[in-house]
């Protein structure tokens, strides 16, 4: 059963084969959806990184077959983005730690969670405080 | 006519050019002479680097392509052959900066309107960074590129439909930028498990390793990154991004 991701109706979601050739398409469109943040360039740049790191965090733990799912959306100056794939874990996997080191050094309040057989991860991030509104 | 300042210049040129070539230098003063040489003519390069300024391509990765050429030329002349050095390095300069345009062709073809597009964003992109001490947002790009803000996010896309070319090693008269900032085990002082993350990193090459480290441990944003390493920011982004790549290759081989 697909888990429902948080979000509002303006969401824009995203699904691919849980495949690494596929990432560049979810960085691509959520690099788009960042800007309507107002994020700085090195903002969106590392909106960039941290989907890479994310889906490469599901698609290593994800079922055979599976598709990534991301919903991506602006609260504010704030952006998120909610991504989930299903797996044969039978809890969160602890992500490695090089790349928790990355993930967090990118993005703020990371959750991960099982939830149905699908590992969600959530984060967001906010725009540089020295940016006048 | 010669006014007395380049004259003075010149012969401090030749001065440095007789120390550094003298045998009983020691290799700690070639290194500190070599510094200054290169410092010298850096002017050069970056009038020769002016010279492609409408390209499309970032000035900083110009000058930084065109800086190797000036180090490989103060490398290799040789004063006792009577020529004068900016006449050496002016086709050295200008044959790196040509490689550098001819190695970093668009992996995708991209509409001429398109490229000049890039080229006025890039300099509202540096203009704003500069002004402002911090990266620049879309609207803030467009507004000042008179371009629409979806322009600008194209041409964001477009950097990475760029092939990278790794940067250049340090040269060897350069301090390594970790030095400069602090040495890897100190910045990895509070990363779980030191030692895999220093063995990881290690299959990187030296700048990429330094890049890397400098965003993810030291915390600085990739416009800083630029600002210490000379090249732009998008590069930086590039290279991050390719960085990954091959080290979550590494960790889930």
């Amino acid at each position: 059963m697909r888990v429902v991701l948080p979000g509002p109706s303006t969401a824009i979601e995203v699904a691919f084969p849980a495949d690494t050739a596929n990432m560049a398409i979810a960085r691509s469109v959520a690099a788009a959806v960042a800007t309507r943040a107002d994020l700085t360039v090195d903002q969106i740049e590392d909106v960039r990184l941290a989907i890479d790191e994310a889906t490469a965090y599901l698609i290593a733990h994800a079922s055979p077959d599976a598709r990534v799912l991301g919903r991506l959306w602006t609260d504010g100056h704030t952006f998120h983005a909610s991504l989930s794939c299903a797996t044969e874990s039978t809890s969160a996997p602890e992500p490695e730690p090089f790349s928790w080191t990355v993930l967090t050094a990118l993005v703020s309040d990371i959750d991960r969670e099982l939830v149905d057989g699908e590992l969600v991860m959530h984060w967001v991030l906010a725009r540089d405080h020295s940016v006048p509104a | 006519m010669t006014s007395p300042t380049s004259q003075a210049r010149q012969l401090a040129e030749a001065d440095l050019f007789e120390r550094l070539h003298n045998p009983e230098a020691t290799e700690a003063e070639r290194s500190l002479i070599r510094d200054e040489l290169v410092e010298m003519h850096l002017p050069l390069v970056r009038h020769i680097a002016r010279r492609y300024a409408d390209r499309g391509e970032p000035m900083d990765d110009v000058v930084q392509a065109g800086s190797v050429g000036l180090i490989h030329a103060v490398d290799r002349f040789d004063p006792s052959k009577g020529a004068a050095f900016t006449s050496y390095a002016v086709p050295t300069i200008t044959g790196a900066i040509r490689r550098h345009f001819r190695d970093t062709t668009w992996a995708l073809k991209v509409p001429r309107r398109a490229q000049e597009l890039r080229g006025r964003i890039d300099q509202a992109h540096d203009a704003l960074a500069q002004e402002l001490g911090r990266s620049p947002t879309v609207a803030e790009i467009a507004e000042r590129a008179q371009v629409d803000p979806q322009d600008v996010l194209d041409s964001l896309e477009m950097s990475h439909a760029r092939s990278t070319k790794p940067l250049e090693p340090a040269a060897q008269d350069e301090t390594p930028l970790a030095e400069r900032i602090g040495d890897l085990d100190a910045q990895l002082g509070n990363v779980e498990d030191r030692e895999a993350t220093r063995a990881l990193l290690a299959v990187l090459p030296e700048r990429e390793r330094e890049i890397v480290t400098l965003r993810f441990f030291d915390g600085l944003s990739q416009s800083q990154i630029a600002e210490h390493v000379g090249v732009s920011q998008m590069h930086v982004s590039r290279l991050l991004q390719r960085s990954l790549q091959r080290l979550r290759g590494e960790l889930s081989a």
